[in-house]
C-alpha cells in the first residue's frame, strides 16, 4: 500500500526530515505589506525574523489557497491508495478547512482522509511523523489514521513567549487573553488546548519561565518524543533540550526545530517551548 | 467590472482590518479578501472572457486559487455560485441576478462546515432575499444594484445582534463589510459613477432606533439579563408584513422582544412564559421558519450551579498582608482572596487574621504575613481557626508577591505550598527608607533624615541622595545579567523621581530588566525586588 502523508509548514517541520520521510508540506502563506511569500520556500526564517523585528511592516498569515492544495492531492494521488492530510489547529488556521474543500473537490481515485490536529507547530509534527512512518513501512490507510488520531491525542506542545504581542495582534491568543494588561511585567506561557491557546502559566523573567517548562515537560511523564522549538535564541533551546532527555527512552535525545515564519508571526521572537508525544499508558 | 470593485476594496482594506479588533483566527479580513478579488481579476485578464457567463467563471476560477483567509474562501464560493447562475448568459437580466445570487447563497452556506448567522453569510443571505424582493416588485436592474446594496449595508448593521463576539467587541462583521465595499463598487460601475480616492463611510452597529426597526446591543445585552420563562425565535416570512402590528402584537404577550426586518420577512425574538402564543400570533402573520426556544430557567439553573460547583472546587486560596493601594491591587491581580491592611506600623491583630482567614473561599488557606513582625500573629490565628492553615513565613512583600507567582488556583494543596515556599526565597528583597533618628545599627551610623539602604531587612548603606544610595544598594545585592529589578515607588516619593532612579538603574545594570511600577506604601520610599 502507498498512503502519502501531507502537511502545512505551521508543523513547523524541517525540510530535510520532510523529505526524507516523504511528507508533502504546504506552505502557509506569509504577508508583509505588499509582498507575500510562501513559508519556508521563499522566505527562510532568518530572513523573516530580521524583516520582524527590523522591517517597517508587521505581517498577517493567510491559508494556502484551496486551488494549491487540490494540485497537490491530485499530484499525490496519481500513485497512492490513500492521503493522509494532517494540519495545524483548526481553531487556529483556516487552512484545515480549505484542505477538507480541496479533499472534496479534487479529482483523484484514492481516498483522503484530512485530520485536524489541534496542535501548533512541532505539536502538528508529532503526528505527521508517526504516520509517515507507519505509512512508509506499508501499511494501510486505516492504520494510518489511526496512528494519527491516537498520536493528537498524546501530543503537547507549549512555550514561552517575550511578549504577548505577537499573539494578540494575529487574533490567536484564545484564552491567554487572561494573561493580558498584567500590573507587573511578566514572561506569558501558553498551551495548546483542545486546538485552542490557553494560559499556561506567567513567569517573572525569561530565565525562570525555561525552568517553568521543564518542570512542565516532565509534569507529562514520560514521553516517546521531544522537540524543543524556537525562534531566535538557538542557545536557550539547546540547553533546554538537554536537560529533558531524561524523559526520553535511553539513547534518544530531544529534538531540535526552528518556528518557521508561519507561526512566528503569532509568536514572535524569543519565543522557546517544547513539543512532546507523552508515552502510551 | 470587477476590476473597479477590487480597487474600490483595496482603498478600504485598512478599514475593514481594523474591524478584526476582537481576537479571532482570521486575521486581516480586508487583506485576505483584496487579495482574493485581485486573483479573481487576474483571472479575467488571462482569459479571453467577455460574455456574462465568461467573466464570471473566470473570475471564480481566479480566486479559486488565490483565496485567502476563511473571508477568502467564502467570498470565493459566493462568485462560485455566481458563476454557476450566470452559466450560458451573454448579458443578465434582473431574474438571472435572482437566480445567481441564490445560487451564490448555497455556495457560501455550503462552503462552511457549521453557518454561523452573523457573519458574512447573513450578509449574503439578506442580498439574495432583497434581490428577490425586487423581481417580485417588478423593479429595474437599477432598483435591484441599489436595494442590494442597502439590504447589505443594514445586514452588516445588524450582524453585532447575531453574533455575541461581535457585540461585545462593538463592531460589524469585517467580511460583511467588504462584501458591502465589493456591491458597492460593482454598483457604482455599473450605473458609471466614477470611484477614484472614494471613501465609504464604514458601517456602525445598529443603534437603538426602533423606528426603522434596529436594535442596539446595549438594548439586547439588557435585556439578556431579565432570563427567565423561554426564549423564543422565529422568522416569519409573508408578502405584506405589518412590522408595527407584529410589535404592538408581540408586545402584549411577551417581554424583552425584539421584532426586525420587513415586509418580507420578519424576525423576531423574545421573552415569555409560554412561547405556545408566540408562536400562534406568528403563524396568524405569515409562514414561520428557524424556531427556536429555549427554556432560560433551566439555562439560569444550570448556571448558578456551574458557579457553585466552581466555588466548591477552589482547594486552596491565600491571605496577605500588605499595605498601599498599588502593591494591594498587584496581590488582588495575583489571586489573593482576602486582603489584610498592614505592614511595619500597623501589625493586623490575630483576630483580623482568623477572620480574614474564615471569609476565604476554602477550607485550606495560605497566609502570607509579608512582615517579620506580623508572622507570630499569623501563626497565632492558623492555630485559633477551625480551617487547615499554611502561614507561609514571608518576610517581605517581594517575597510575597514572589510565592503569589507560583499560585495556582487549580493546583492541588501540596502542589501549591512547595511551588510557593520555593518561590518565596528565590528572590532578593530591598528597601529604601528615611532614618527617624540618629542612630547606630550594626556598625551603620545614620542621622536622622538620611536614607537608609535595606537588604533582607538588615540596614547595608546610608546616604543623602536618594538616587546614589539606590544603585550603591544594588551594587551591594549584585544584579546578575538576564535579571529583573522591581521599584515599587511609595507615596512620598514623586513619579518623575522614581523614574530617574528608574533610568538611572537602567543604564548602572544595562543586562538587566528594570521596571518602576506604583506601590503607593508608606515610609519605604521604594521596595525593590530583585530576580
Amino acid at each position: 500500500m502507498t498512503i502519502k502523508i501531507v502537511t502545512d509548514s505551521a508543523s513547523d517541520m524541517p525540510v530535510e526530515l520532510a523529505d526524507s520521510l516523504g511528507i508533502e508540506v504546504v506552505p502557509v502563506n506569509v504577508i508583509f505589506g505588499p509582498e507575500q511569500f510562501k513559508d519556508g520556500v521563499e522566505l527562510s526564517a532568518d530572513d523573516f525574523y530580521e524583516r520582524l523585528i527590523d522591517g517597517e511592516h508587521h505581517p498577517t498569515t493567510s491559508a494556502p489557497s484551496i486551488g494549491e492544495v487540490v494540485q497537490i492531492y491530485e499530484k499525490l494521488g496519481q500513485d497512492a491508495d490513500g492521503i493522509v492530510s494532517i494540519h495545524v489547529s483548526s481553531k487556529l488556521s483556516a487552512t484545515y478547512g480549505v484542505a477538507e474543500q480541496a479533499a472534496a473537490q479534487a479529482s483523484v481515485d484514492c481516498p483522503i482522509k484530512v485530520i485536524d490536529s489541534l496542535q501548533a507547530s512541532q505539536g502538528v509534527a508529532m503526528s505527521v511523523i508517526a504516520a509517515a512512518k507507519v505509512a512508509n513501512s506499508g501499511a494501510g490507510l486505516d492504520a494510518v489514521v489511526s496512528t494519527a488520531m491516537s498520536t493528537v491525542e498524546r501530543s503537547q506542545c507549549f512555550v514561552l513567549l517575550d511578549t504577548l504581542e505577537f499573539l494578540q495582534r494575529g487574533g490567536r491568543i484564545g484564552k491567554a487573553r487572561a494573561l493580558i494588561g498584567t500590573l507587573l511585567r511578566i514572561k506569558p506561557m501558553i498551551i495548546v488546548r483542545e486546538g485552542e491557546v490557553d494560559t499556561l502559566g506567567k513567569a517573572r523573567t525569561y530565565s525562570k519561565g525555561v525552568e517553568f517548562l521543564k518542570n512542565t515537560a516532565e509534569g507529562f511523564g514520560d514521553a516517546d518524543e521531544i522537540s524543543v522549538i524556537y525562534s531566535t535564541e538557538k542557545e536557550v533551546a539547546e540547553q533546554l533540550a538537554r536537560s529533558l532527555s531524561d524523559l526520553l527512552p535511553e539513547g534518544k535525545e530531544p529534538f531540535i526545530a526552528r518556528i518557521g515564519p508561519g507561526v512566528g508571526t503569532h509568536g514572535g521572537p524569543r519565543i522557546v517551548g517544547v513539543a512532546l508525544l507523552q508515552s502510551a499508558v | 467590472m470587477f476590476e473597479a470593485a477590487t480597487n474600490l476594496l483595496q482603498q478600504h482594506v485598512d478599514e475593514i482590518n481594523a474591524l478584526n479588533v476582537f481576537p479571532v483566527p482570521d486575521g486581516d479580513t480586508g487583506t485576505n479578501m483584496f487579495l482574493t478579488m485581485q486573483s479573481g481579476v487576474q483571472g479575467i485578464n488571462d482569459t479571453q472572457a467577455e460574455t456574462v457567463s465568461e467573466v464570471a467563471t473566470a473570475m471564480y476560477r481566479g480566486t479559486f486559487m488565490g483565496a485567502r483567509g476563511n473571508s477568502g474562501v467564502i467570498l470565493s464560493q459566493f462568485l462560485k455560485g455566481l458563476a454557476d447562475g450566470f452559466d450560458g448568459l451573454e448579458t443578465f437580466r434582473v431574474k438571472d441576478i435572482v437566480i445567481a445570487y441564490e445560487r451564490a447563497r448555497q455556495c457560501a452556506y455550503q462552503s462552511v462546515g457549521k453557518p454561523v448567522e452573523g457573519t458574512m453569510l447573513t450578509v449574503i443571505s439578506s442580498i439574495a432575499d432583497s434581490a428577490k424582493s425586487i423581481e417580485l416588485s417588478g423593479g429595474n436592474l437599477n432598483d435591484l444594484h441599489e436595494a442590494v446594496c442597502i439590504a447589505a449595508r443594514n445586514s452588516v448593521a445588524e450582524t453585532p445582534t447575531l453574533l455575541s463576539t461581535l457585540r461585545e467587541a462593538g463592531v460589524v462583521d469585517a467580511g460583511g463589510q467588504g462584501l458591502v465595499v465589493i456591491l458597492e463598487g460593482l454598483r457604482r460601475y455599473v450605473t458609471g459613477q466614477g470611484m477614484e480616492g472614494l471613501k465609504l463611510e464604514m458601517i456602525e452597529p445598529s443603534s437603538l432606533e426602533s423606528a426603522d426597526g434596529v436594535v442596539s446591543e446595549e438594548f439586547l445585552t439588557e435585556h439578556e439579563e431579565d432570563e427567565y420563562g423561554y426564549c423564543t425565535q422565529f422568522v416569519i416570512q409573508g408578502d405584506a408584513l405589518d412590522l408595527k402590528q407584529i410589535r404592538s402584537q408581540l408586545d402584549e404577550i411577551a417581554h424583552s422582544t425584539v421584532v426586525v426586518g420587513d415586509e418580507f420577512a420578519i424576525m423576531v425574538h423574545a421573552h415569555a412564559d409560554d412561547p405556545g402564543n408566540l408562536i400562534s400570533m406568528g403563524v396568524s402573520n405569515g409562514q414561520l421558519s428557524k424556531i427556536k426556544i429555549e427554556n432560560m430557567d433551566v439555562q439560569h439553573n444550570a448556571f448558578t450551579a456551574a458557579r457553585r460547583d466552581e466555588m466548591e472546587t477552589f482547594t486552596s486560596s491565600v491571605v496577605a498582608v500588605a499595605a498601599g493601594p498599588g502593591i494591594s491591587d498587584i496581590f488582588r491581580e495575583l489571586g489573593v482572596s482576602e486582603l489584610i491592611v498592614g505592614g511595619d506600623t500597623m501589625n493586623p491583630s490575630v483576630g483580623e487574621i482568623v477572620s480574614a482567614i474564615a471569609k476565604a473561599p476554602s477550607e485550606t488557606v495560605f497566609v502570607l504575613p509579608n512582615n517579620k513582625n506580623i508572622v507570630p500573629a499569623a501563626r497565632a490565628a492558623a492555630e485559633q481557626s477551625p480551617k487547615i492553615v499554611n502561614v507561609l513565613e514571608t518576610l517581605t512583600i517581594p517575597q510575597g508577591i514572589s510565592a503569589m507567582f507560583s499560585f495556582d488556583l487549580q493546583a492541588d494543596v501540596d502542589t501549591n505550598s512547595v511551588a510557593m515556599s520555593a518561590a518565596m526565597t528565590d528572590i532578593k528583597s530591598a528597601a529604601v527608607t528615611v532614618a527617624v533618628r540618629d542612630a547606630t545599627i550594626d556598625g551603620i551610623s545614620t542621622k536622622e533624615g538620611q536614607y537608609i539602604g535595606l537588604l533582607e531587612g538588615d540596614i547595608v548603606i546610608v546616604g543623602d541622595d536618594i538616587k546614589k544610595l539606590t544603585l550603591g544598594l544594588l551594587g551591594n545585592v549584585g544584579v546578575d545579567d538576564g535579571s529583573l529589578v522591581t521599584l515599587y515607588q511609595g507615596d512620598q516619593l514623586s513619579e518623575n523621581n522614581a523614574d530617574v532612579i528608574g533610568g538611572a538603574v537602567i543604564d548602572a545594570f544595562q543586562g538587566a530588566e528594570v521596571e518602576v511600577v506604583q506601590g503607593g506604601q508608606s515610609h519605604y520610599h521604594l521596595i525593590i525586588s530583585i530576580e
